[in-house]
C-alpha cells in the first residue's frame, strides 16, 4: 500500500514522494533545508539578496532534478549543496568576482568550547578566522564552509566537490595552515598578543 | 601534493575528531609528537572556527514566497505532463 505524506517522516521516502511530484513532500524537504542552503551560499556570497536569488535557483533545479536523484549514499543535503555550489561558482565566474568581500556584520558564539571568561575573546579571535576564511582561495574556503559550518563528513565533501577523500583532507590541512599564516601576518599583534595572554 | 603534507592531513584529520569529541588539544597533539609543532596552531585556528560561526537567515518572507513559487512551478509541470 502507497504511504501516505502524513505517514511519511522519513528522507527517503520524502524524496521518493517528491520524485513523483508529490508537492508536499518536496515541500518538507524544502522547510527542512532551505535555511542550510541559504546559509552555505549566504557566508560564500557575503551578500544577503544575492545568497536569496541562488537559494530560490537552487531549490528550482533540485525540484526540476529530483527525479533524476539517485540514493546511493550522498546525503540530500550534500546533493542540494553540490547544486548550490555550482551556481555559485557559475555566479562568480560571470561576476569575475574572487570573493574578497567583507563578512557578515553578526557573528554568533556557540561558546560551547570556552568558559564565560574566555568566550569574549575566543569570539574576537573567532571574528577573525572567520574574515580570514574569506580570503582562501576557492576550494580552501569551500571545504571549511563544507566540514565548520554544514558539518558535512569528508566522503560528502569529497562528492560535492567531485575529489577524493584524500584530496579533502590535504585541502583542509592546507586551508588551515593558510589561515594561521593569515592570522599571524595581518592580524598578528592582536592574535599574539591573545595567545600570550 | 607531498607525502608529508597527505601524512599530517591525516592526522590533523583524526586529532580535529579527537575534539569533536571533547579530548583536549594537549592529548590530541601528544598521540603525534612528530607532528606537535605543526599541528598545534592548525587545531587552535579549528577550534576558533567552531566556537564561532557567522550568521545568516534569509527573510521570513523569501522562504514563504519560493515555496509559492516551488508549488507554482510544481503544478506547471503536473499541467504540461498531464497535457502531454
Amino acid at each position: 500500500m502507497r504511504r501516505s505524506i502524513a505517514q511519511e517522516t522519513d528522507e527517503g521516502g520524502l524524496i521518493a514522494l517528491a520524485a513523483r511530484g508529490d508537492r508536499e513532500a518536496f515541500g518538507r524537504l524544502y522547510e527542512r533545508y532551505v535555511f542550510r542552503v541559504f546559509r552555505h551560499i549566504y557566508f560564500l556570497t557575503n551578500n544577503s539578496e544575492l545568497a536569496e536569488d541562488l537559494t530560490a535557483q537552487t531549490f528550482l533545479n533540485a525540484l526540476e532534478a529530483i527525479p533524476r536523484y539517485e540514493m546511493r549514499g550522498v546525503p540530500f543535503l550534500a546533493w542540494l549543496l553540490r547544486i548550490a555550489y555550482n551556481l555559485t561558482m557559475n555566479h562568480k565566474k560571470v561576476q569575475k568576482n574572487n570573493g574578497h568581500a567583507p563578512l557578515p556584520d553578526a557573528v554568533e558564539a556557540k561558546g560551547t568550547l570556552y568558559s564565560p571568561e574566555e568566550s569574549c575573546e575566543a569570539k574576537l579571535n573567532g571574528e577573525r578566522v572567520w574574515e580570514g576564511v574569506r580570503k582562501l582561495r576557492g576550494d580552501q574556503r569551500q571545504v571549511i564552509v563544507m566540514r565548520f559550518i554544514d558539518g558535512l563528513s569528508y566522503p560528502d565533501i569529497a562528492q560535492v566537490l567531485g575529489k577524493s577523500i584524500g584530496a579533502v583532507r590535504v585541502i583542509q590541512y592546507r586551508a588551515l595552515a593558510s589561515l594561521r599564516h593569515l592570522l599571524e601576518d595581518d592580524l598578528g599583534q592582536y592574535y599574539v598578543k591573545s595567545r600570550a595572554s | 601534493m607531498t607525502l608529508a603534507s597527505t601524512t599530517l592531513s591525516h592526522a590533523l584529520v583524526r586529532c580535529l575528531e579527537a575534539l569533536e569529541d571533547g579530548e583536549t588539544l594537549e592529548h590530541c597533539v601528544d598521540k603525534y609528537p612528530q607532528y606537535r609543532e605543526s599541528l598545534r596552531p592548525l587545531l587552535e585556528v579549528a577550534l576558533a572556527l567552531r566556537a564561532t560561526q557567522p550568521a545568516g537567515q534569509p527573510s521570513p518572507y523569501f522562504v514563504i514566497r519560493l515555496k509559492e513559487q516551488l508549488t507554482r512551478s510544481q503544478s506547471r509541470t503536473a499541467k504540461g505532463g498531464e497535457a502531454r
